[in-house]
């Protein structure tokens, strides 16, 4: 397997790249942008040495470790060039570039490219930011590498298969994904230890509006409420302080099951 | 246990104007330092003993706090130190924490604007505050020394819309004709230096519109908003997350 520089696309190389993911979902065909990963006219590079080297990530916690370390790894190279990961469009399409045809293929099956923002990094959009298949699971990770566990009810899937009922519902809340003890009390309720996966009877739990609606029932107890309410306590409380207990607390019983009472 | 509904009913906290805080950042290019240089608590009911903690948060990391210790004893020297880079994208909040429960708020003042001290201490020229009486409405605009953008902070989520293209491409030209109007409009009661400050910051625009003197208001901010919009790229954002800016 090749190991390439660490680039990101120059302007000119970010409007090819843009053109072609375009022309590849109009047309349904795949995505193809290998010829463009170490070419200078569409490239420009970070590092002197060959660092980026493609393998397949089990899921999206070892995606997100991976770029954790060779972001963090090629750091002062970023710096001096002026990229920063958090905001770059232009590493993060380079990036998905060497992954495309992995990313593309499930199963011996082709995977549907989705929306842009799975694959053009939206970093001002705070409802799509995180759905960038390869920076979604990095920022997650940047957030919460001092304990990384934390944030397993939203690394625990599959890179390809992104968008789970627990990343839809917590990512678009920054406050919450940067909450350590608040999710870190969701993945110890979620997330079966053995597994590395949600325990069985958790789906109820993800259930949305529609359900309750069509069984004449009010909605309680879901993460999606989780989330609204939190918007609401985070008004009077300041929650990045507070314990498990407190928040078990705050929360109140509705949410029992969330806080392993 | 207590319900969520009672702890729902916790609105009654303050909020600090921003004219009432100043927020210094020294850049060296690669770390930012932040400290609060100016804060004015006299006209607030704030409890003795209630701890200042100023927070900084930008997209996809952990934010940093800083507590500047208790009322009336706080530590203006404390600092928090930041990556340069993030300076233009983090949110500052500074937030006073209840001596009796020290994670319910007592009084929070939001979005925050950083001035630099190279830039001869000038602040942001349209900050933006958190309020609660704007019913259902997202924002309005409001006068205090300046413009300033009230935000709805009990609409959910509100920090998410506010930040978001969708927002930026619908309420900005909104925001800059009214503030044109007023700046048009020479009757208003607006001060002499907040009218030439705007007409520094609207520029090209102002003379692309041009300054007939018959001019009727409404069109030239109409025409002032228009332009303005192009040349802040008010909705290339959205359009661009559309696949609309071919």
């Amino acid at each position: 397997m090749t190991a390439h520089r660490l680039r990101v696309y120059t302007d000119a190389g970010l409007e090819e790249f843009t053109r072609r993911w375009k022309i590849a979902k109009d047309s349904e065909e795949l995505l193809d942008v290998e010829d463009m990963l170490d070419d200078e006219r569409w490239t420009k590079p970070i590092t002197d040495e060959p660092v980026v080297e493609f393998h397949e990530f089990p899921s999206r916690r070892e995606c997100a470790q991976y770029f954790l370390k060779l972001l963090s790894e090629n750091g002062a190279a970023l710096q001096a060039a002026q990229i920063d990961p958090a905001t770059s469009v232009h590493l993060w399409s380079w990036l998905i570039s060497v992954w495309s045809r992995w990313l593309q293929q499930l199963n011996g099956k082709q995977v549907p490219l989705g929306e842009q923002a799975r694959w053009i990094y939206m970093p001002s959009n705070w409802n799509r930011y995180y759905r960038h298949l390869l920076a979604g699971p990095y920022l997650i990770a940047v957030a919460n590498q001092d304990k990384l566990q934390n944030a397993q009810i939203l690394l625990y899937n599959d890179v390809r298969k992104p968008n789970t009922a627990w990343v839809e519902q917590i990512c678009g809340r920054r406050e919450i994904v940067t909450n350590g003890t608040l999710l870190g009390a969701l993945s110890d309720a979620v997330i079966n230890p053995r597994t590395q996966k949600p325990r069985p009877g958790t789906s109820p739990l993800t259930r949305g509006k529609r359900y309750f609606a069509s069984h004449g029932i009010a909605e309680a107890g879901t993460i999606r409420r989780l989330t609204k309410v939190h918007n609401q306590l985070m008004q009077p409380w300041h929650l990045p302080k507070a314990s498990v207990e407190q928040l078990e607390e705050l929360f109140g019983t509705e949410f029992s099951k969330f806080f392993g009472s | 246990m207590r319900s969520v509904r009672s702890t729902l009913k916790c609105y009654e906290y303050i909020t600090i104007a921003h004219k009432h805080i100043e927020l210094l950042a020294t850049n060296d290019g690669k770390r930012a330092v932040i400290r609060l240089n100016r804060i004015e608590l006299d006209t607030y009911d704030i409890p003795e003993g209630s701890e200042i903690i100023l927070e900084a948060s930008s997209r996809g990391s952990a934010p940093k706090f800083c507590s500047l210790g208790l009322t009336p004893n706080y530590d203006l020297d404390r600092t928090l130190d930041i990556d340069a880079n993030l300076l233009q994208t983090t949110r500052f909040n500074l937030t006073i924490l209840d001596p009796d429960n020290p994670i319910r708020k007592v009084a929070e003042c939001c979005y925050l604007d950083y001035t630099e001290p190279t830039r001869n201490g000038k602040r942001s020229i349209l900050p933006t505050r958190k309020v609660e009486d704007l019913g259902r409405r997202l924002w309005r605009l409001s006068e205090e020394d300046g413009f300033i953008i009230d935000i709805n902070r009990t609409i959910a989520n509100i920090d998410d819309i506010i930040g978001s293209n969708e927002f930026r491409a619908i309420a900005l030209p909104e925001i800059t004709k009214q503030i044109a109007l007023k700046v048009a409009n020479e009757n208003s009661d607006l001060s002499p230096t907040v009218r030439q400050k705007w007409r520094e910051v609207f520029g090209a625009a102002l003379s692309d519109a041009g300054s007939d003197p018959d001019r009727d208001d409404e069109e030239w901010a109409e025409e002032v908003a228009e332009r303005f919009t192009q040349t802040e790229q008010f909705t290339d954002g959205y359009l661009g997350a559309r696949g609309d800016d071919e």
